[in-house]
């Protein structure tokens, strides 16, 4: 298991599924900006005036972190950015199942409408967020 | 730390364009009736002091887009109760009500409530026009202590 979770084509290979992951999520999220911004506004969370500059700036923070990870460049850096935006959405997701808040997450907002907020939603980003400490302790370790 | 401070302004760069290319208003004054108005360019907006106005015009007609029981645990004066709920399962049994030239005046709960778009939308689909939204909703009107109903069967 462990030669297998350490293996540098392992590595790689989430890198670019995440990245492209990362891509498509801060993309579609552009396309449909004003519906991303009312999936914000139901979780309930940001006060109302931080809702639009938080829309308008939290894909660009997906797709370049993305970028970064699929291309290799800055790819430290990059996935320090993404597991932050997991636990950002993870926190959020948690938040809205306690209140038993239901909606659309707003995770791929112009392809992926119906992926409703829920444990599987929680479980998914759970794994993700495991995916990259992965890769951070593997490219942190091999830096040493 | 350096990669993330690069990643970081790459990221509000990006950000700062889009928003100056795509005319989005980053800090707008009514954040709700900024972000609806842009979702759903065809529908209008009115606000308390305007619904103030116009309630008792003959030519109006006031929806209450919420369940029925919500709607008989208070409504807006004057309202009728269209469900969103109902009205998009069976909407025949709603054509008595919707089948006029009155400007209809849809509400829902306010805060973000999307019934009385998901309603007006089915309206604009159906091809009625003169629709307008009440974005404040019932609370913002119960709040300001302005003529409701209770329990009206």
């Amino acid at each position: 298991m462990k030669k297998i979770i350490f293996n540098r084509l392992w590595i790689r290979i989430i890198e670019i599924l995440i990245g492209l992951l990362f891509i498509y999520s801060g993309i579609s999220k552009t396309m449909n900006i004003y519906e991303f911004s009312l999936t914000v506004a139901k979780y309930g969370i940001l006060p109302e005036n931080l809702i639009t500059i938080f829309s308008v700036f939290l894909p660009f923070f997906e797709i370049s972190a993305g970028f970064f990870l699929l291309t290799g460049i800055m790819r430290a850096g990059a996935s320090f950015v993404i597991l932050f935006l997991l636990l950002l959405f993870t926190f959020a997701i948690t938040f809205a199942v306690i209140r038993g808040l239901k909606f659309d997450c707003g995770c791929f907002e112009v392809f992926g409408r119906g992926q409703r907020i829920g444990l599987l939603l929680l479980l998914r980003n759970i794994i993700l967020i495991l995916l990259v400490l992965n890769i951070i302790i593997f490219r942190y370790t091999a830096r040493r | 730390m350096f990669e993330i401070s690069v990643i970081f302004i790459v990221s509000i760069l990006s950000g700062i364009i889009y928003a100056y290319v795509k005319h989005i208003e980053i800090f707008p004054q009514d954040v709700q009736v900024y972000i609806y108005s842009k979702k759903y360019p065809d529908i209008k907006f009115i606000t308390t002091s305007e619904l103030l106005k116009m309630m008792n015009h003959p030519d109006i007609i006031l929806i209450d887009a919420r369940s029925r029981s919500e709607y008989e645990k208070g409504h807006i004066k004057g309202a009728v109760s269209i469900p969103y709920e109902e009205f998009s399962t069976d909407p025949v049994s709603f054509l008595d009500l919707i089948n006029t030239d009155k400007k209809m005046i849809i509400y829902c709960e306010g805060d973000f409530c999307e019934l009385s778009f998901k309603l007006a939308e089915l309206f604009i689909e159906l091809g009625l026009k003169n629709i307008a939204i009440y974005v404040g909703g019932y609370p913002e009107w119960e709040k300001g202590g302005y003529p409701v109903e209770k329990n009206n069967f």
